[in-house]
């Protein structure tokens, strides 16, 4: 079920009322309701599916309940290795089965033999990169001793399948996010407030933006070769603005639909296109995957401690990874090798934790300097998100040709679907003033609170409602259900 | 939890008043619209009396054959009904059959992707052509869809004007109501170079049609009314053709099996090379339209059925 469609429409208020008519006391009841509606929630895209999480869900009860009773290194270790071998063998079999076929085939084909190898038909489950390291998380936590085993199956199947979260994120930590399902939760008035201003937001961001950016944008990397450069230029700057509208916003309909359960969940996206350096991109930016990497892998692997070759190696291979987990694909693996060669200078001359508080905090308006790196930081992300957007390598490539070529100085040619493009440029300012001015809170909108007359905020409201009713697109999948 | 719902009934009681008024803004019907094209078509298959060659099919057989070459070769009046993919197959073969009279010959092409369709572009059709009406069904939750949809379109191309009041609008120079020869083919981009981007690259998948269904339903009542219907695989661009081809060729499949039509052509036998495409890789170009008429010609005459089909028209 898309959060932006008719179908969610109807579903969030049904589950809303049901779950707070369920007497707070019952955190069981409430749990229960929760599960069967996740079910419901993900079984509407493909019911079979569902036996997939159910497994993921028993795995892990099974391997913590035996952790907390297992003393012994090597057993606890064994235990450990079952439920990465088991997450990695099904994130392994959906996901990267046919990348690791298809280029067996292509390296035998380049020694002269001709392998009759098909790809086999596999479909991605929805979600599946998202729950596998959430429940993984949940092992690896307890192995550590950083969480006690829960001993409730149902609220750790709660957990694990928790609804707004569940298909993309924000990935959560099961020290985070698990004893919330044990807590009793009351219906606060503000945090509901808040949840919705946020679903609005996030609406906002993934139907005005980015599927408006996604009409100019498609077609231009369907065909490259038929646009000039300049066509190019706005392209790859109108898909940075679509996948940060689709990704943020989706995660600000998931933490704005868990707050009005009750739930809190972490801040998935911190204003990344404000940032100074590459660093403090990666630092905003999906926060629960990179911190998820930072924390389970670069931290395990030495981190930026060690020699210098060791600190490359860290580097690359996080981001690799990173790539990697975004689909199995040769252009997500340029895409965080990219990421690697930006941010790499920056560790190794020890700069990499300058800009760690928020930009022109005490301000206005950046200086001069502030917005130079902030254009130039979007810019380099930009470019290297045409790797993440094109289908193949060689795809990329036609489009960096002739993005730097003599047509770059052309008039560009673009048509969207519906909307045109000052209108789309428009709405792009709105989102970026409103970040601007709410960039020191945890979603942009959490600032009209300051807003002392409640008519100038229900007016901001309706018209936000009305941009999405008149300038919004139809129910588009989101881009991140992909990984 | 009462005032949260108070709020939130009243924020959507506010902004359904608001829609609500906004959609009563005078409609708009826009300026000589392509989908008006159907109405100078039915006015042709009104004027013919029987046996004729009636053409059906998305934009591919609208853009891909020249009806007057058809006609003088065949020596059989052509009504060409190809408008748009995206009216449905539903609508497509409802119009023909509801069209078809005793003694015609008709070619159904229906193009890859078809499905459901835009039920907007049907209405819109239907504003200009009401009998229309009898080709699609809507549902009641789908009419308010559109009545909303049609608010949406109002009120965006309204803001969007108004921005751009100083510049007079744009008519596309391909798409229009004037864009049709006698016959109902497109001739409006004959002479026209191709534009840079061949458009319409989409994957195609292969699902259980549910116009199978329907064309056998077609079928049933063409023996009724004793018309021969045959049906056509559409002009595709070769590139695509090549990243499709296995489910074509599935889809191929169980036509053969399941069809109650005839099929009188291969997929591959309106294949052309990219460059013979105008805009989309369905709509030929001049010259890939003159090559598949041919091409067309030559499958009409060497088929057994047809050409006893047109043998028989031709001698009524």
């Amino acid at each position: 079920m898309f959060f932006n469609s008719i179908d969610f429409a109807v579903f969030l208020p049904l589950v809303f009322a049901a779950y707070w008519l369920i007497p707070r006391q019952r955190v069981a009841w409430q749990n229960a309701w929760l599960l069967l509606a996740s079910m419901v929630f993900y079984g509407w895209w493909d019911w079979r599916f569902l036996g997939l999480i159910l497994l993921s869900t028993g795995i892990d009860f099974v391997i913590g309940q035996q952790l907390s009773v297992a003393k012994a290194p090597g057993k606890r270790k064994a235990l450990l290795s079952l439920s990465l071998i088991s997450y990695l063998g099904i994130l392994g079999f959906f996901k990267y089965c046919n990348f690791f076929i298809d280029n067996f085939v292509s390296a035998f084909s380049l020694l002269g033999q001709e392998l009759h190898v098909t790809g086999l038909a596999i479909v991605l489950p929805v979600g599946i990169s998202f729950y596998t390291f959430q429940t993984l998380s949940y092992t690896i936590d307890v192995y550590r001793g950083k969480l006690a085993p829960t001993r409730d199956p149902l609220a750790f199947a709660a957990f694990v399948s928790f609804f707004p979260q569940l298909v993309a994120g924000p990935i959560e930590r099961a020290t985070h996010l698990l004893p919330q399902f044990f807590a009793q939760r009351k219906f606060e008035m503000q945090a509901a407030i808040m949840g919705l201003r946020q679903i609005l937001w996030g609406l906002f961001k993934k139907m005005v933006i980015a599927d408006n950016c996604a009409t100019f944008v498609d077609p231009i990397f369907e065909n490259p070769g038929g646009h000039p450069g300049s066509s190019l230029a706005i392209g790859a700057v109108l898909f940075a603005f679509q996948i940060y509208g689709d990704f943020s916003g989706y995660s600000d309909i998931a933490i704005g639909t868990a707050r009005l359960f009750g739930f809190r969940l972490k801040q998935n996206f911190a204003y990344p296109y404000f940032s100074r350096d590459i660093a403090e991109f990666w630092r905003r930016w999906h926060i629960s995957l990179s911190t998820w990497f930072r924390d389970y892998l670069y931290i395990p692997l030495g981190g930026s401690r060690g020699g210098r070759g060791q600190q490359i190696r860290n580097v690359f291979l996080i981001f690799l990874v990173s790539g990697f987990w975004h689909g199995a694909n040769w252009t997500f693996l340029i895409w965080g090798a990219l990421h690697a060669c930006f941010f790499l200078p920056q560790l190794l001359l020890g700069s990499n934790r300058k800009h760690l508080g928020v930009v022109a905090i005490d301000r206005c308006w950046p200086s001069v300097i502030e917005a130079l790196q902030m254009l130039g930081t979007f810019l380099l992300t930009s470019l290297a998100w045409i790797f993440f957007r094109a289908r193949s390598l060689s795809e990329a490539s036609a489009y960096f040709q002739d993005l730097f070529s003599v047509s770059l100085f052309a008039s560009p040619s673009l048509r969207g679907k519906h909307t045109d493009l000052p209108f789309l440029g428009a709405f792009i300012l709105l989102m970026l003033l409103m970040e601007w001015l709410g960039r020191s809170d945890r979603f942009a909108l959490e600032q009209l609170n300051n807003w002392s007359q409640p008519v100038w905020r229900w007016s901001f409201y309706v018209l936000l409602a009305l941009m999405i009713f008149i300038f919004g697109e139809n129910a588009k999948q989101f881009n991140y259900f992909k990984f | 939890m009462r005032p949260l719902v108070i709020k939130v009934f009243g924020f959507l009681f506010l902004l359904a008043v608001i829609a609500g008024a906004l959609s009563l803004l005078p409609h708009q019907s826009s300026p000589n619209d392509y989908m008006a094209g159907i109405v100078q078509k039915h006015a042709r298959l009104d004027s013919i009396p029987g046996p004729r060659l009636l053409l059906a099919a998305g934009s591919n057989m609208a853009f891909g054959v020249n009806s007057p070459r058809l006609e003088k070769e065949l020596d059989l009046p052509v009504v060409n009904l190809a408008l748009h993919a995206g009216l449905g197959y539903q609508f497509i073969i409802n119009e023909l059959e509801q069209s078809m009279d005793s003694g015609d010959i008709a070619l159904l092409s229906l193009e890859y992707f078809l499905n459901d369709g835009d039920p907007r572009l049907r209405q819109r059709t239907e504003e200009h052509f009401p009998p229309a009406a009898n080709y699609h069904e809507l549902s009641l939750f789908q009419a308010g869809r559109l009545r909303l949809e049609n608010t949406r379109t109002q009120l965006r191309q309204w803001l969007q004007g108004a921005v751009k009041k100083s510049r007079p609008p744009r008519q596309n120079p391909i798409y229009h109501q004037s864009a049709f020869n006698a016959q109902g083919d497109i001739v409006s981009f004959l002479g026209k170079e191709n534009p840079t981007l061949l458009k319409g690259r989409e994957t195609v998948f292969f699902r259980n049609w549910e116009a199978i269904e329907a064309m056998n339903r077609l079928a049933a009542t063409a023996q009724k009314k004793q018309v021969k219907v045959f049906f056509l695989y559409p002009a595709f661009a070769e590139s695509e053709y090549a990243k499709n081809k296995k489910v074509i060729a599935q889809l191929d499949g169980v036509l053969k099996t399941d069809l109650q039509l005839e099929i009188i052509n291969r997929p591959e036998d309106f294949v052309y090379p990219d460059q013979l495409f105008f805009d989309t890789v369905y709509h030929l170009n001049e010259q890939g339209r003159e090559r598949r008429t041919s091409d067309l010609l030559r499958i009409l005459r060497n088929q057994t059925a047809s050409r006893k089909a047109l043998e028989q028209a031709v001698a009524r």
